[in-house]
C-alpha cells in the first residue's frame, strides 16, 4: 500500500501499476480521500456552484467522488487521453470539510474493446468510524 | 420543479415534474480551475497540442465538470435528501468543447416505496447548444417531505 499525505496526494515514489497487468478484483488503497474548507471552495468555484449548502463547511457530493477518482488514476498513472464512459454515485450522508475519509478501491471490469481499454472502478467512502458515506462505480476508457 | 403530471405524492412531487435548469457557458480558464480543484491534469483537457491528436481533435471539458452540473441540479431539486441518500448514474455520450454552453436536464418518471422509505425516481442529462445530448442517465433521492424544493407546476 503506497501512503498518502491528509487529502490524498500519494508520496512514495513506487512505480505506479500497468492497469493491463491487472486482474479483475484488484484491490486499491486504503488511502485518504477529504478535503478542506479552501479545496472544496476551490471545487465550488471551479464548477461555478450557486447553491447547496456552503462549500467552506460541506463537500459538494460529486467532489468526494471526483476527489476518490483522481487517485486512482493517479496511482494506475493512466495515459493521457484517458477518458470517462460513465459515472455513479451513490450518497448517504453529507461529508463535512476537513472530515478525512478512507477509500478503498476494486477493479470491476478490464477489458479491450476495439483497441481501447474499459477499465470499471468501484470505490467506498469510509469515515473515520468506518461507516460507509458514499461509493462510486467509474468507467473510464483508456487511450481510446 | 415544473411539472405536468400525475397526482403528487406524499412530498407533493409528481411524475412529469421537470427538475430545475443549471445552464453554464463552460470556458478552458473553467477547465483549467477544475484541473486543480480536482488534481486532474489530464491533457485532453489542458494540453491543446496533445489534444489536437485525440480523436476530439481538441481539448474537451472533463466529464467530472459537466457531471457536477447535474449533481447541482439534483441538489437544488432535493435539498439535503439527495446527499443523504440519493444516487447518480450516467452515460457520457459527447465531449463538451471549451466555449460551449451547456444546460441540465431532469424530469420525475417514478415514485418508489421501498423498504429504506419512499423515493424519486428521475431522468437527469446534460443537453449542448446543439441540441446533443454530453450525458445522460438517472438518480434516486429520498422523499423527506419537507425539503423537496418546488419550484413551479
Amino acid at each position: 500500500m503506497r501512503p498518502a499525505d491528509l487529502y490524498g496526494r500519494l508520496i512514495s515514489a513506487e512505480p505506479r501499476l500497468n492497469i493491463a497487468d491487472l486482474e479483475i478484483g484488484h484491490e486499491f488503497g486504503e488511502y485518504s480521500v477529504g478535503l478542506s474548507s479552501e479545496e472544496s471552495e476551490r471545487y465550488g468555484a471551479a464548477v461555478g456552484r450557486a447553491c447547496g449548502p456552503d462549500a467552506s463547511e460541506w463537500v459538494p457530493p460529486m467532489a468526494v467522488v471526483a476527489a476518490g477518482l483522481s487517485r486512482l488514476i493517479d496511482e494506475l498513472g493512466l495515459a493521457g487521453g484517458t477518458i470517462h464512459a460513465s459515472q455513479g454515485a451513490r450518497f448517504l450522508r453529507p461529508v463535512a470539510t476537513g472530515e478525512e475519509l478512507t477509500a478503498t478501491a476494486v477493479l470491476r471490469g478490464n477489458s479491450v474493446r476495439r483497441g481501447a481499454r474499459f477499465a470499471t472502478l468501484d470505490s467506498t467512502f469510509r469515515d473515520a468510524s468506518g461507516e460507509v458515506v458514499a461509493t462510486s462505480s467509474s468507467t473510464v476508457i483508456v487511450n481510446p | 420543479m415544473t411539472g405536468s403530471g400525475s397526482e403528487p405524492g406524499s412530498a407533493g412531487v409528481c411524475v412529469g415534474d421537470r427538475l430545475p435548469i443549471i445552464r453554464r457557458l463552460v470556458t478552458q480558464e473553467q477547465v483549467e480551475a477544475y484541473a486543480r480543484s480536482a488534481k486532474d491534469f489530464n491533457p485532453i483537457h489542458l494540453d491543446e497540442e496533445f489534444a489536437s491528436t485525440s480523436r476530439f481533435g481538441r481539448r474537451i471539458a472533463h466529464g467530472m465538470l459537466v457531471l457536477a452540473f447535474v449533481s447541482e441540479m439534483l441538489e437544488t431539486a432535493f435539498p439535503g435528501a439527495y446527499a443523504s441518500g440519493g444516487e447518480l448514474s450516467v452515460r457520457f455520450k459527447a465531449p463538451v468543447y471549451p466555449g460551449e454552453t451547456i444546460e441540465t436536464f431532469g424530469q420525475v418518471v417514478s415514485m418508489e416505496h421501498g423498504v429504506e422509505g419512499d423515493g424519486v425516481r428521475c431522468t437527469v442529462g446534460c443537453r449542448k447548444s446543439d441540441g446533443s445530448e454530453a450525458l445522460t442517465g438517472h438518480a434516486t433521492a429520498p422523499m423527506v417531505v419537507e425539503r423537496v424544493t418546488r419550484l413551479s407546476r
